[in-house]
């Protein structure tokens, strides 16, 4: 296809429709905030990883509960009384 | 069992901290759950808030019978309603407890203040007035070339610090003659440090005196009151001497030790007579502090040629080792000035003690008497009556001493003998006026045994207990120093408990290296051998013998402690000393995967079985059931690895759940003075749990049946908190009242201390808690334990009383355990060992530290006192792997460090030696949490799960918007390059492209031309 020389090789005349961002300045401005970003995201979770007993304490723990064989879900577990006895003599 | 979603409230068993790995349904492919279809379902828990109110009912309890009246002229108890002005800056701003975050016990956040514990009383604020008018008062300062006053000895914080307003504040008070005045002086206690033992700047003489304000408060009350009541808020005792007579003389002197959250609210019913004190002393409070046989021993010695590496993150680097000898032996406490009294001519027991162990008042009067004494092959049991002969209602105590036969033998082989030891005590009912109460009292025969560790065995060990031949006096005693009755116990012939045979290994020993039936008692097997106890640390002896002197009876004066500051150890006691820096797994000839090791495996245990078993089908099964083998042969050393590794290397607050054998995760917390339970503040919420006076106080109870029901209601607190395990209770001695942990330790006696563990234990183990015994052992003093110090003494004394308490509490405790005994889900009870837990000591023994020292976690804890259950370390950060490698060797089967994963790791953890010792340490802990209440809700086959902690949902949302935004932006780039491609004319350019692309254009130009 042939070139329109004037309107492809010169740079934007005054007045003339407004070029875009450099591409090269538009990959600056992009990539930088993503590498920072991305930095949170994994910072964030090696703390998850290594201060997750820390975090649990601040923010709550995961749900523990007990899995029962479904044949034995009526025997008798609570192997502790747990009504409060009076602390006095 | 409920068969619902738990709420986070609901918690059991729970650390969220190991929430991933609890026991994940891959890992259960050999479980007998796995095969069946499982259901959710709820563990029964009970009402914390409840549980909590409980609990203070037995602290409140506690209080009103560890206040020890000290002095009372009859100015006790005060008129209720009367006018009381109080005292002194600790009115004010006394010290509680724990005075920060850091540390083992708990702190106080909204506790009742004096002026509340005072509210029965007409309080005359004159002097509280001009005190809050003064502002607050400078501390006291060192005394120049001396100590600092304000130091921080760790990083727990804590100072010796003394605040009193000058006395001068109070002059302009009027004279009130029908006011009481009550003066406050508090001390405070620090883990981490040692108190201040030399002089302040007004001259008083360390930490524990007091100083000349508050002498000056003292005074200026006695000045304006018509008479004076001085309240000592210490856990440690106080040098009080002045108090008894002369210018400072007050009407009466109340020990209210550190009470905590709520213990003020005990005072003006202890001071009106509501409450009737009933506290003894649990320790000698003499004179002169700086007098006592410790003083020369403990503080900061530094060897000048033992310098040592240190793998600490804290305190790495290089370090001079330092030392605390025990010169005194034996003669510790009462011990040392009931004996000086008794053969040292030059010494005056009236002006050396203030107060007697064992001593204290009551607003009513008891008269004791020792009915009989009867003695048997085994037992010696005295019946004691005791009488109210006051006007009021009140409790006593009865105290059971012995004193064995100083003989020739003595002499020669180095035994020593304190002119009387405790054997029992008990306390009485509340006693109405006229009532009476027959006690009985007992012990073992053989519990008058001394120690001999110069004795050759016929085994070729040395050292065993001898129980010599001769007259032993049984007395009935109102304190150490006062007899009520005695009677004489004859032994016929010298026993030498040399373990030659059964007849010549204590029954004791006996006992707890047998089997128990269902109801508790031992079960002696045919033919079963048993270990007596010999030396198990004679470098240690030799060091006193050699390097050091050990206080004798054979020469008294030649044998008092000496203070060194500084000396030079010979290289046969500091071989090795360094070895739990230098320890190399692979080649160490006692701990290595060498052959002849003392722990060495040719092969590695069986291991990846699939056997059907969960450690929920081994609840109530014995720790030598067959089962444990099957159940052990399961673990998957691969998918279980991280787990296992943080057991030995960073289980901090938590034990870590091994999903290939259904070990459910644990949480454990500290708590000298109650059960730290998690929170936000510093990771606690000191609101949610009750806060009971510190231990000194529970111990002055001398009441065994309180100090069960305490353990029962920290246990009841643990079932509601998801808590199994206690750091608690410490049972080194009160053996210099400069410890900074006093407060966390009961006695100077190890009989009290072991006999009052005992039942804390039991109490606690049946609500389903195991208690960690602490500090094992010679961690009686805080100054170098962090830096590797150097602790020693002779195997008599170690045996007879730093050793002691920990023996009496394991080998005696039992708890009640339910247990579902059939395939059809029966319960069933037995009674079972409570002693299961254990924590090691930082300080070294001789020259090895406690968590690496197999002499005490394996051959007297195991080998000789028949222990069962799991040893954890104390707080213990370092760098190195080998060291943990080596404690787990050694016998430590659970490591406290940090709560970090980069902290988790061990050097060997595939040898065949490396498994079995891991093997036998899951094995220990294994069998310690299936017995607790860690299985509340768990039948067997049943197992643990635990789901992601909710702010893990946070972090996945934030890294999927991450992925999801990155994502985006490599697409625009894609597409704006792909553009610009394209239609580079729609794009700005810099110079240089522009004139590339210029160049470029030009050459396509001339070719089309061309």
């Amino acid at each position: 296809m042939p070139h329109d020389k004037t309107a492809q090789t010169a740079p934007a005349a005054k007045g003339a429709a407004k070029l875009k961002m450099s591409n090269t300045k538009f990959r600056v401005l992009l990539i930088i905030p993503m590498v920072i970003v991305a930095l949170v995201a994994i910072l964030a979770t090696m703390a998850g990883v290594t201060l997750g007993s820390t975090l649990d304490t601040f923010l709550g723990k995961g749900e523990t509960y007990v899995e029962t064989p479904n044949d034995k879900t009526a025997w008798d577990s609570s192997y502790y009384n747990v009504q409060v006895t009076e602390g006095e003599e | 069992m409920r068969e619902t979603t738990i709420t986070r409230r609901q918690f059991f068993g729970a650390t969220g901290g190991i929430a991933a790995g609890a026991v994940a349904a891959t890992a259960l492919g050999g479980c007998s759950g796995a095969a069946a279809d499982m259901t959710r379902t709820t563990p029964q828990t009970p009402d914390p808030a409840q549980a909590k109110e409980a609990a203070y009912k037995v602290a409140a309890q506690i209080q009103d019978e560890g206040t020890v009246l000290l002095k009372n002229s009859g100015v006790l108890p005060l008129a209720k309603g009367s006018t009381v002005m109080p005292f002194g800056r600790a009115y004010l701003s006394p010290i509680y407890g724990q005075l920060t975050s850091g540390g083992s016990a708990k702190w106080s956040v909204d506790p009742v203040t004096p002026e509340q514990g005072l509210s029965e009383f007409l309080i005359d604020n004159s002097a509280a007035d001009a005190m809050r008018a003064a502002g607050d008062p400078e501390a006291l300062e060192e005394a120049e070339g001396a100590s600092a006053a304000g130091k921080a000895g760790s990083v727990l914080g804590g100072d010796c610090r003394i605040y009193e307003y000058a006395p001068s504040i109070y002059d302009g008070i009027a004279e009130r003659p029908e006011a009481t005045g009550i003066v406050f002086v508090t001390r405070a206690g620090q883990e981490g440090q040692d108190q201040k033992m030399d002089a302040y700047s007004d001259g008083t003489p360390h930490y524990l005196a007091l100083s000349g304000n508050e002498r000056g408060a003292i005074k200026a009350a006695k000045r304006i009151c018509g008479a004076v009541v001085v309240v000592i808020v210490s856990s440690a005792p106080m040098e009080v001497g002045d108090l008894m007579s002369g210018d400072l003389e007050a009407d009466a002197i109340v020990h209210y030790g550190h009470p905590s959250e709520r213990g003020f609210a005990e005072l003006s019913a202890l001071l009106d007579g509501d409450a009737n004190p009933s506290g003894r002393t649990v320790d000698t409070w003499p004179r002169d502090f700086t007098a006592d046989p410790s003083f020369a021993s403990v503080g900061l010695h530094t060897y000048d040629n033992l310098p040592i590496k240190s793998g600490s993150l804290t305190d790495g680097g290089e370090l001079t080792r330092t030392f605390n000898e025990y010169q005194e032996g034996v003669y510790m406490g009462y011990r040392y000035y009931e004996t000086a009294a008794l053969v040292d001519p030059s010494f005056s027991y009236d002006d050396a003690v203030v107060f007697p162990f064992g001593f204290g008042l009551s607003y009513t009067a008891f008269s004791q008497s020792l009915d009989s004494v009867n003695a048997d092959d085994e037992r010696v049991v005295a019946r004691v009556t005791v009488t109210n002969t006051g006007s009021v209602a009140g409790k006593d105590v009865a105290q059971l001493y012995v004193t064995s036969p100083y003989t020739g033998l003595d002499r020669s082989d180095g035994i020593e003998k304190p002119a009387c030891q405790l054997a029992d005590f008990a306390k009485t009912d509340l006693l109405q006026p006229g009532q009476s109460q027959t006690l009985e009292l007992s012990l073992d025969r053989e519990d008058m045994a001394s120690y001999c560790y110069t004795h050759e065995n016929p085994g070729g060990t040395v050292g065993c207990y001898v129980l010599e031949a001769g007259d032993y006096v049984v007395s009935l005693r109102e304190n150490s120093h006062a007899v009520i009755g005695q009677a004489t116990v004859t032994q016929d012939e010298t026993l030498w408990y040399d373990g030659s045979d059964p007849e010549h290994t204590r029954r004791s020993e006996r006992d707890a290296q047998s089997a128990l039936d269902d109801q508790g008692n031992a079960v002696e097997r045919d033919g079963q051998t048993y270990v007596a106890a010999t030396n198990r640390l004679q470098e240690s002896s030799d060091y006193m013998r050699a390097q050091s002197r050990v206080l004798s009876r054979a020469d008294w004066a030649g044998t008092q402690p000496v203070y060194e500051a500084t000396k030079s150890i010979d290289d046969k006691f500091s071989k090795d000393h360094d070895l739990f820096v230098t320890f190399d797994p692979a080649t160490d000839a006692r701990f290595g995967n060498v052959e002849g090791s003392l722990v060495y495996a040719a092969e590695a245990p069986t291991s990846g079985a699939k056997n059907g078993l969960v450690v929920s089908d081994l609840r109530g099964a014995a720790y030598d059931d067959p089962r444990w083998d099957a159940l052990l042969d399961q673990i998957d050393w691969d998918a279980d690895k991280a787990d296992i590794v943080r057991n030995f290397s960073g289980d901090a607050y938590v034990t870590s759940a091994i999903d290939s054998i259904g070990l459910p995760s644990t949480i454990d917390m500290d708590g000298a003075n109650g059960l730290k339970v998690q929170g936000s503040d510093h990771g606690y919420d000191m609101t949610k749990s009750c806060s009971y006076g510190y231990q000194p106080l529970a111990a002055a109870t001398w009441n065994k049946d309180l100090l069960y029901r305490m353990g029962e209601s920290i246990g009841t607190e643990g079932l509601a908190h998801g808590i199994s395990g206690w750091y608690s209770p410490g049972l080194n001695l009160h053996r210099s009242f400069f410890s900074g942990r006093v407060f966390e330790y009961y006695s100077e006696d190890p009989v009290l201390t072991g006999k009052l563990a005992e039942r804390v234990v039991s109490g606690a183990g049946d609500k389903g808690m195991y208690c960690y015994l602490k500090h094992f052992v010679l961690n009686d003093t805080e100054t170098g334990r962090s830096q590797l110090i150097c602790t020693w003494a002779d195997e008599q004394t170690m045996r007879e009383l730093y050793l002691r308490p920990f023996e009496i509490a394991l080998k005696g405790a039992r708890k009640t355990v339910r247990y579902t005994s059939d395939d059809s889900g029966t319960i069933a009870e037995k009674v079972m060992r409570a002693g299961t837990a254990v924590m090691a000591s930082q300080t070294c023994i001789g020259t090895m530290i406690g968590h690496c020292n197999y002499a005490l976690l394996h051959d007297i804890l195991r080998e000789e006192w028949g222990f069962e259950g799991m040893v954890i370390s104390d707080y213990w950060v370092w760098s190195g792997n080998n060291h943990r490698d080596l404690a787990m060797r050694a016998g430590c089967d659970t490591y406290l460090c940090m709560d970090a994963p980069v902290m988790w790791s061990i050097s060997d953890y595939d040898s065949p030696t490396a498994r079995a010792c891991m093997r036998r340490a899951i094995h220990n802990l294994a069998y310690a949490v299936v017995n607790s209440s860690a299985m509340q809700g768990m039948v067997p086959g049943a197992v643990q799960e635990t789901t992601e902690s909710p702010w893990w949902g946070i972090i996945r949302g934030v890294d999927i918007a991450v992925a999801a935004l990155i994502a985006g932006g490599i697409a625009l780039i894609a597409r704006r390059t792909k553009g610009e491609r394209e239609h580079p004319e729609l794009y700005k350019r810099s110079k240089r492209k522009q004139a590339k692309l210029d160049r470029k254009l030009a050459e396509k130009d001339a070719g089309e031309k061309g």
